[in-house]
């Protein structure tokens, strides 16, 4: 195992910003990837375009100088390489591998101190123990016998330098690989010849480059080497000796040791930035001739010239001395030019690389490209601004309507005005559409992320079960679409582990097939959006749920309930922790915070279950977080906002129906529920209670009930919800405003707050 | 530094001439409806909206314990940022009407007094001496500050200060 010492980690705050933007989203990229190359262990378009991204990573980490990173990006990478040369057929124990390593730079990207953790590095180490093992598994499997013996030369001069052994190896067949296919020398020499060329594309990428010359070789290169050049002259000819490399790999074995130790440098150093410095690395020595003289010195002509190369190389294969000194000596240098680098690359570099890693592989050029010219299209706008824009184009809304009703009711007569006014109607909706437009995300990320659970899910608990997902497409505001996540993981875990089947036994006992499925649907109807978690398990056995409530107290023993009403129980907090329920009715888990979260974003959580069928939980959700669907009502002169879903009847009170406690009315009896009165006291200070109450609004949240005594319903519509301020934000009874259609600020009730005991006691 | 001067905004309360630095003015309004805020002190007049934007309006008479007056066509809402335990806040401020925007020069600023007045001291930042007679500069951040909106922050029942 190398020795990377995380004392080394510098990490350059003015890149780091760009980094995580820039690996997130190669990692997310590389997950779905994982996931989707599982079903398809042979598909070599994903394997290549994960290849290129952990690649890709491992270049930016160069640039924050994470070594972490850097060194999972390299191990994953090389044990892509051998997947990608069919050496290393694709496991679940690879896709594991490549998704944990994607959890680790996740894990670095949300936190930049994350690497001082107590035991992250000996956990990082574990997982590059596991890469290296899977990418030696290929090696043991060579794919022909002489691959053995390439492997066996470079290991040897490799040792006195930490990193090595690994490297080479892995490096070594995929070049060789290539190289059969493209070129028809015989394979010894080539492998040898090939051996000099990997360690250069191993750090500095252009891996193909160098072997498969045929494809783009030069291209690749040149544009990498003129990159480089920009940072510093003196480099210029270095770089473009290191250019004709390709050429001269054919000259023999002789030649790959000379390269080998030089090449090796760049990789025991810690120092974090392979992408800049092996580029540095390989001419360094040249420009600083005397200490390192002997083994340098021959290195130079092999790569100036291909031809007389071949003689003085072996001798410094015998010599792993001057190669330590080599790096000690090319650092200066390598440092100058970093320094360089980095005040002149600032935040391009990144984009270039990108551009750059990805153009080397020849092929994919012009898909990479389009990709580029793709991303260019898109604008990063705080979504503060988009906020503004919307509030703006809001009240822009509220003015027109004063002013279109002035219109109509003043200058009705006037058609040219009422035909200009209409027309300045129409702008302005589709104004408002658009803006509103402009907060929507598809829910395909959020799905993403529910792929990893549930495939994380499943494997855990040994399952067969087929994930599906379907209208990841539909959009959504972003606000909710956050908000959902976590709602979705619960249920999806749900799904799994409890509404399918303990094993496959029960499920063909009970004529199902073996596999069972679990399905994520998303679409939109009646301007709201649906999300279906669906499973072909067990469904919810209603008695039991019915038997565990009863237990537990959470019910009126009186009554009687429909199994709709049963399978809500499962919703109420507390009824989760009833173990038993996991092994018998199969639910239950955090279904109350599912509950209580959809109920945050104005939403609401259905169920529907057949026995030995399946289950269906259904989220109902507003496609705009900001808009609700209120109730207004007016109190004390006063309107107010509550959220329709919690308003479960209006009724106008029978003298019967009161109950009094120290001469107050403190609850009313409707049907057979006596249900507590909220207390004038909690909105309002100096308001007494009221001595005749013309209407009683029934609120309902989690199975309970509360009575507000309300003096006249006005309306029910969409309302904007906008946070309380500071100012406001002790008082426990309004959880937001709103602006209603005149325009007229309204204040919206805390239904979490009118159920708390305090209230009533 | 003589001859240094300043922008001020003035505005009357009763009979009083109060003035504050143009430059924490956002912007002048006309009387809106206000939507009150049950719970909350009695200066606190409530929220309104300001082109899309939810703000709290505070009515400066009560604030300084003056006789409540009705609010009429002169009645003005002055938007400003006020600072409040560091952090800028957009709140209005009702005041009985806006006069003028009057320069005024440093030396024509006259120290606080140290008695006499309504309100504590150092929320005065001076006593500017005009043609037509004195204006009372006030320092609109400290107004707010001193316990009123922590107090406002902090409110409870018992607390109904004012």
């Amino acid at each position: 195992m190398e020795d990377f010492n995380i004392n080394d980690i510098h990490i350059e705050q003015d890149f780091w910003d760009d980094f995580i933007s820039e690996a997130f989203e190669h990692i997310e990229e590389i997950e779905t990837n994982a996931m989707s190359l599982e079903q398809n262990p042979e598909n070599m378009d994903i394997i290549h375009t994960m290849f290129r991204a952990f690649h890709t990573i491992k270049g930016l980490a160069g640039f924050v100088e994470h070594v972490l990173i850097q060194e999972l990006a390299h191990k994953t990478e090389t044990m892509m390489d051998y997947c990608r040369k069919g050496e290393l057929k694709v496991s679940t124990d690879i896709v594991n591998a490549i998704l944990k390593t994607a959890d680790f730079i996740k894990h670095f990207c949300e936190d930049i101190d994350a690497y001082k953790e107590d035991g992250i590095v000996e956990k990082i180490k574990a997982h590059l123990a596991v890469l290296e093992s899977l990418s030696n598994s290929a090696e043991e499997n060579p794919f022909t016998g002489s691959i053995d013996t390439s492997n066996a030369a470079p290991e040897t001069p490799a040792e006195p330098v930490a990193e090595a052994p690994a490297e080479p190896v892995a490096e070594t067949p995929t070049s060789s690989v290539d190289e059969i296919e493209i070129l028809p020398a015989t394979e010894e020499p080539i492998f040898a010849g090939e051996v000099p060329a990997e360690p250069v594309a191993e750090t500095s990428t252009p891996v193909e480059d160098a072997s498969a010359k045929e494809e783009t070789p030069e291209e690749g290169l040149a544009a990498f080497a003129s990159e480089i050049n920009v940072f510093e002259d003196a480099e210029k000819e270095e770089v473009s000796t290191t250019e004709s490399a390709p050429e001269p790999e054919m000259p023999a074995e002789t030649a790959a040791p000379v390269q080998e130790p030089v090449a090796e440098t760049p990789v025991p150093a810690p120092t974090p930035a392979p992408v800049v410095e092996p580029v540095a690395e390989t001419p360094a020595p040249a420009p600083i001739p005397t200490p390192v003289a002997e083994p340098v010195a021959p290195a130079e002509p092999v790569f100036a010239t291909p031809t007389p190369a071949p003689a003085p190389a072996p001798a410094p294969v015998q010599e792993p001395e001057p190669v330590v000194e080599s790096e000690q000596v090319s650092k200066s240098p390598d440092e100058i030019q970093r320094e360089t680098a980095r005040s002149l690359m600032r935040k391009n570099i990144l984009k270039k690389l990108t551009a750059n890693v990805v153009g080397q592989y020849g092929k994919e050029v012009p898909e990479a490209a389009q990709k580029h010219a793709s991303s260019e299209e898109y604008m990063k706008v705080a979504s503060y601004r988009i906020d503004h824009l919307v509030d703006i184009i809001g009240e822009l809304i509220i003015n027109q309507a004063l002013i279109e009703q002035y219109v109509n009711s003043n200058y009705s007569d006037d058609k040219q005005l009422v035909a200009n006014m209409s027309g300045f109607l129409r702008t302005t909706r589709e104004l408002q559409n658009l803006s509103m437009s402009l907060r929507m995300v598809a829910l395909k990320p959020t799905f993403q992320k529910l792929l990893r659970i549930a495939r994380d899910t499943i494997q855990q608990l040994n399952k067969n079960v087929e994930f599906v997902f379907s209208g990841e497409n539909t959009e959504i505001d972003r606000a909710v679409a956050e908000k959902l996540l976590e709602p979705l993981v619960h249920m999806i875990k749900n799904a799994i582990s409890h509404g399918v089947e303990e094993n496959e036994a029960d499920r063909i006992a009970a004529g199902k097939p073996a596999k069972a499925k679990v399905e994520l649907n998303a679409y939109s109807k009646r301007g709201k959006i649906f999300i279906e978690v669906k499973d072909d398990g067990r469904g919810i056995n209603t008695q039991v749920v019915y038997q565990k409530a009863l237990e537990k107290g959470m019910i009126d023993p009186n009554r009687t309930y429909t199994d709709a009403e049963i399978r809500e129980f499962i919703m109420l907090p507390g009824f989760s922790t009833a173990k038993v329920v996991d092994n018998i009715s199969g639910r239950g888990v955090g279904m109350d915070v599912v509950k209580n979260q959809i109920q945050k974003t104005g939403g609401k959580v259905d169920i529907q279950s057949a026995l030995g069928v399946g289950s269906t939980f259904i989220l109902e959700v507003p496609v705009n977080h900001a808009i609700m669907n209120g109730t207004i009502i007016e109190m004390n002169n006063q309107h107010f906002v509550v959220p329709t879903v919690n308003v479960s009847e209006f009724l106008q009170p029978k003298p019967d129906q009161w109950i009094f406690t120290k001469q107050e009315r403190t609850m009313i009896k409707v049907r057979d529920n006596i249900i507590p009165m909220v207390p004038m006291a909690t909105f309002f200070e100096d308001v007494k209670e009221p001595e005749n109450v013309p209407l009683v609004m029934v609120l309902e949240l989690d199975q309970e009930l509360r009575a507000v005594p309300i003096v006249n319903v006005i309306s029910r519509q969409e309302v904007v919800v906008k946070p309380v301020g500071d100012e406001f934000k002790h008082l426990k009874y309004v959880s937001g405003m709103s602006i209603l259609g005149t325009g007229k600020v309204s204040l919206i009730l805390d239904i979490d707050y009118l159920f708390k005991k305090e209230i009533i006691e | 530094m003589a001859g240094q001067s300043e922008q001020l905004l003035t505005f009357s309360l009763g009979n009083e001439e109060y003035g504050v630095s143009i430059l924490k003015v956002k912007e002048l309004i006309g009387m809106m409806d206000i939507t009150p805020v049950p719970r909350t002190p009695q200066f606190i007049k409530g929220v309104m909206n300001l082109r899309g934007r939810i703000i709290p309006v505070i009515d400066l008479r009560i604030k300084f314990g003056m006789d409540v007056q009705e609010y009429d066509e002169r009645t003005c809402i002055m938007v400003m940022d006020i600072y409040v335990q560091g952090t800028p806040r957009t709140m209005g401020v009702i005041v009985d009407s806006v006069s003028e925007v009057v320069s005024i020069e440093d030396n024509e600023i006259e120290p606080p007094p140290e008695y006499g007045s309504t309100l504590d001291a150092d929320t005065i930042l001076g006593i500017g001496k005009l043609k037509e007679g004195v204006v009372i500069i006030l320092d609109i951040d400290k107004i707010l500050m001193i316990n009123d909106i922590q107090g406002l922050m902090d409110y409870t029942k018992e607390g109904s200060h004012v």
